[in-house]
């Protein structure tokens, strides 16, 4: 882990000129680029409510929350603002086996001089209050909740940090920033999409700043995304299309028709994979069709008919075709 | 198969009921068909509407439990003659009604003639159809030989026979035309010409307003209504011309209006629109259904009973019966242990249940603790809480043992039997209940009505007959002989599906357990031929849609039915049609148990 050079954010950035929001707002950053800062993808498109948001995260010290259903790029939102303010970054994926002892540290038997010692090594939330960097917990709700505790503290502003195992307390560095994502808002797997999701204590839940939720986006802006993440794709009406198959499972989801959805994630896939086999047909049933239900795929493949007017295999139509009028006429 | 050959010895129970049902369904085949459709169907519309709470009852669509107004002829395929194609493009149609057209304006809108109604109604739907989602290109396709398929239709009928039906198909053409920016074909070209040549000087500048406005359907409906304006002054001017002759024109009126209302929704009721306007929450809508509830009387009580099956058949029949249905049984290809084990999937609830040892992290446990000494490396030493699945739930069967249940009889039997079994394995409670009544065509209470002089609106004057063939607990093994008493031919009579819901909802609620599921099994509508003919039509049919829309807005009981030949969805919203092969297949058990997880 390299350590960083300067210390606290030395320029100020125009919010206008370098997320494209129509606001005044300046915002400090660093100058020079670290090696945990993460790179840029030039074609990410801000979500101006969820961008300011994360902003204030970063210049103000507010604890971030950003929650959203999967694929809607909240982690890689995050990672793309702190990417422009030259923010170091460190993402931790949170799952139900991550232990106190991960993210606070533990005693390890090290060799030294010969000898086998015993060390205190820091976890990751210790190492990362000392530096100027934006922590961020991935599927924060897929930590176990007693587990999460360890955070509680660190949650607040100015909440120090008491080591137990080294009776050390520690001072959060003034330009340490926490954010977490999440899939749920903290009670568990309402939908049945998330498995493994816990519910998240509410005194925890309480001590998040600002919550912001990035869900699906207007279709313009789904477009652009898709075309500048696959340069080699031309045909707008095409993505259009895609995007509207995309919409039709979305709302059918809602309506409990169907139990997957096509988040923008899965879209880029379809799109890349329709490059790799010319064949947006194909495509489709490589990059989503087959991770859902059998019996739901008659349905999706009625989505498909409707916006590209082109039948599935898995088509219901085919079967009508032998025991309706079609066939008998 | 041999016991139907039984079973139709007893040809004096030729009953009514069975005639009845048949008459409404074909065959369960394409009730079955029709049900997979509409599935289809009904998922499109909701995803391109977003309109969630559609749903197609009795194949009219419906919103938020109360018909959509939707009245269109072109939107109403029949099975028998359509392709899928058109099915398809009828339920694109319903979807972009749902989306752009707002009912209640619709409704302050539509004039008051017969004729004009059709004419705007089918206007307002070009209009919704116009606005197809240019990125859905199958849509577009699918609603152009919807629109087609039915002219075609129509041109081939004897509707063009009749001026007035022309002079409607004729505005429908020219509107759609205009709209869509398509030529009419050739042949309809021909067809219409002499009406459009004389049309046109009185509509053309309605057209240009429809074809300019097709966003606003206010202006649009405006000018629309111009258009019916022109029509309604043709036909009055029509049947004031032949008022001396045999009034041909009024009659030409009422048949080209009756040739459309064909096609029409028959019931669609006119009022029943407001599903935007006041959507009642769920706790009114139960409220409402109580006290509609309430209207419905019984004439007595006093010769209905609850009966445990073992009364019902004695045990030389049942031994016989037995035996019988077990050579049945072991001759079915179903994997009953796999089936216990989707069920667990189904209705399993995590519960907790003893210690999973060797943890990182968690309680100590003690018996490690000398590990822990030994081998200072080893961490696994805590043990945490444990949550298996567990099935604390109750799934009610309850058959409906009116006369035409016979035919099905002995495939029901063994479904619920193997259903119960694997019910049993996969650790959930269940119960098997069956209603029918005491006599034929009301029994004692008719004849006590009639001597107190047959007063008008009895209400129910049947003796209910309410079987218990396995109580809840009552394990399988001990009710084996007495759930036999299904196949006894002599139970079958009547049957009033309403109260007998009522009756087996009210026994679950007094169990324990905390997931309660009522799967009815039945083959038709409630019959019973002394109430229907004593009270106002449809008495018993009303009071069994209330009792389940009761049921299904209270939701602490799941309530699915499984349909023998007939479409349930009149009643039920989560209904299954199923047609039972000889031998039961695992695919008639995945069918039930999707319905299962869909309803949840």
């Amino acid at each position: 882990m390299s350590d960083i050079t300067i210390d606290k954010p030395d320029i100020m950035l125009s919010v206008r000129d370098v997320f494209g929001i129509d606001s005044n707002l300046k915002v400090p950053a660093f100058s020079q680029r670290d090696s945990h800062v993460p790179d840029i993808d030039n074609a990410y498109q801000f979500n101006p409510e969820v961008t300011l948001a994360i902003l204030a995260g970063f210049f103000r010290d507010r604890r971030v929350m950003v929650q959203g259903l999967h694929g809607t790029g909240k982690s890689t939102h995050i990672e793309q603002v702190a990417a422009r303010l030259n923010w170091p970054c460190v993402r931790v994926n949170l799952d139900g086996h991550i232990s106190r002892l991960d993210l606070v540290g533990k005693d390890t038997i090290v060799l030294r001089d010969g000898k086998q010692i015993t060390q205190f090594q820091e976890g990751i939330v210790p190492w990362a209050l000392r530096r100027p960097t934006a922590l961020i917990f991935d599927e924060i709700d897929a930590g176990r909740p007693d587990v999460m505790f360890v955070i509680q503290r660190i949650l607040e502003r100015d909440g120090k940090f008491t080591l137990l195992d080294q009776n050390e307390v520690i001072e959060p560095h003034p330009q340490f920033r926490l954010f977490a994502t999440s899939n749920t808002v903290g009670l568990g797997n309402s939908n049945g999409l998330y498995h493994g999701t816990q519910m998240v204590n509410q005194a925890q839940m309480d001590r998040w700043n600002i919550v912001t939720t990035l869900n699906y986006l207007p279709t313009n802006d789904e477009v652009k995304i898709v075309m500048a993440r696959v340069p080699t794709l031309n045909d707008e009406q095409q993505v259009r299309s895609m995007i509207a198959v995309a919409d039709m499972t979305r709302s059918s989801f809602a309506a409990g028709d169907i139990s997957t959805l096509m988040s923008p994630r899965t879209v880029i896939s379809w799109a890349e994979n329709n490059e790799i086999f010319q064949d947006i047909a194909v495509a489709f049933r490589l990059s989503f069709l087959n991770k859902c239900d059998e019996a739901e795929r008659p349905i999706i493949a009625e989505f498909f008919q409707r916006c590209f007017d082109q039948e599935l295999t898995e088509s219901w139509a085919h079967q009508a075709a032998k025991v309706m009028a079609d066939g008998q006429l | 198969m041999a016991n139907y050959e039984q079973f139709s010895d007893n040809s004096n129970y030729r009953d009514l009921s069975s005639e009845h049902a048949n008459e409404q369904s074909p065959s369960p085949r394409t009730d079955k068909l029709q049900q997979q459709v509409e599935e289809l169907c009904g998922a499109t519309i909701r995803a391109v509407s977003g309109e969630n709470n559609f749903r197609f009852r009795g194949r009219r669509p419906e919103v938020n439990g109360q018909s959509s107004g939707i009245r269109a002829p072109h939107l109403q395929p029949d099975l028998s003659k359509d392709d899928y194609q058109s099915f398809r493009g009828a339920a694109d149609g319903i979807a972009l009604r749902l989306q752009h057209s707002d009912a209640q304006l619709h409704q302050q809108l539509v004039p008051a003639s017969a004729v004009g109604q059709i004419i705007f109604e089918l206007l307002e739907q070009l209009r919704v159809e116009s606005l197809v989602n240019p990125n859905h290109p199958g849509a577009k396709a699918n609603l152009k030989h919807r629109y087609q398929q039915w002219c075609n239709d129509f041109s081939h009928s004897n509707m063009i026979e009749n001026h007035i039906g022309l002079l409607v198909y004729t505005i429908a053409q020219v509107v759609w035309a205009r709209l869509n920016r398509h030529g009419v074909s050739e042949a309809t070209e021909d067809l219409i010409e002499p009406q459009r040549m004389m049309l046109a000087p009185h509509i053309g500048g309605y057209l240009l307003g429809l074809r300019n406005n097709p966003h606003h359907q206010q202006i649009y409906g405006e000018h629309a209504l111009g258009i019916v304006k022109v029509i309604d002054e043709i036909v009055t001017a029509m049947i004031d011309e032949s008022d001396d002759k045999n009034n041909d024109a009024i009659s030409e009126a009422e048949a080209a209006v009756a040739g459309f209302s064909l096609i029409l929704y028959p019931q669609a009721n006119p009022d029943g629109q407001s599903a935007s306007a006041t959507e009642p929450s769920y706790r009114n809508e139960y409220n409402k259904l109580v006290k509609q509830l309430a209207n419905y009387t019984v004439f007595s009580t006093s010769n209905d009973r609850v009966v445990a099956a073992e009364q019902l058949i004695l045990p030389h029949q049942s031994k016989k019966l037995r035996a019988q249905q077990d050579q049945l049984i072991a001759n079915q290809g179903v994997n009953v242990p796999r089936l216990a084990r989707d069920l667990t999937k189904i209705l399993a609830a995590p519960q907790r249940d003893g210690w999973q040892f060797g943890q990182e992290e968690g309680y100590i446990d003690a018996k490690r603790l000398t590990t822990l000494v030994t081998s200072p490396d080893f961490r696994q030493l805590f043990k945490t809480e444990r949550y298996q699945p567990h099935n604390d739930c109750l799934v009610t069967f309850l058959i409906d043992n009116s006369g035409s249940m016979k035919h099905h009889i002995s495939s029901i039997a063994m479904l619920v039997e193997l259903m119960t079994k694997a019910l049993e394995l996969a650790g959930a409670t269940s119960e098997i209940l069956g209603f029918t009544t005491r006599a034929w065509q009301g029994g004692k209470p008719l004849k006590q009505w009639r001597a107190r002089g047959s007063l008008a609106n009895p209400g129910r004057l049947a003796e209910l007959e309410h079987i218990i063939y396995k109580d809840a607990d009552t394990p399988l093994k001990r009710a084996r002989h007495q759930l036999v008493a299904l196949l006894k031919p002599e139970l079958f009579r009547e049957g009033i599906d309403g109260e007998a819901l009522l009756w087996a909802a009210s026994r679950m609620q007094a169990r324990p357990e905390p997931r309660k599921i009522l799967i009815v099994l039945s083959d038709g509508c409630p019959m019973e031929t002394a109430t229907n003919q004593a009270n106002e039509a449809g008495y018993l049919d009303n009071h069994l849609r209330q009792v389940c829309e009761m049921l299904e807005a209270r939701g602490d009981i799941e309530l699915y039915a499984l349909g023998f030949g007939l479409d349930l969805s009149n009643y039920y919203r989560s209904n299954l049609a199923l047609d039972l092969p000889e031998i039961l297949e695992n695919g008639v058990f995945k069918d039930i148990l999707q319905l299962i997880t869909k309803g949840r």
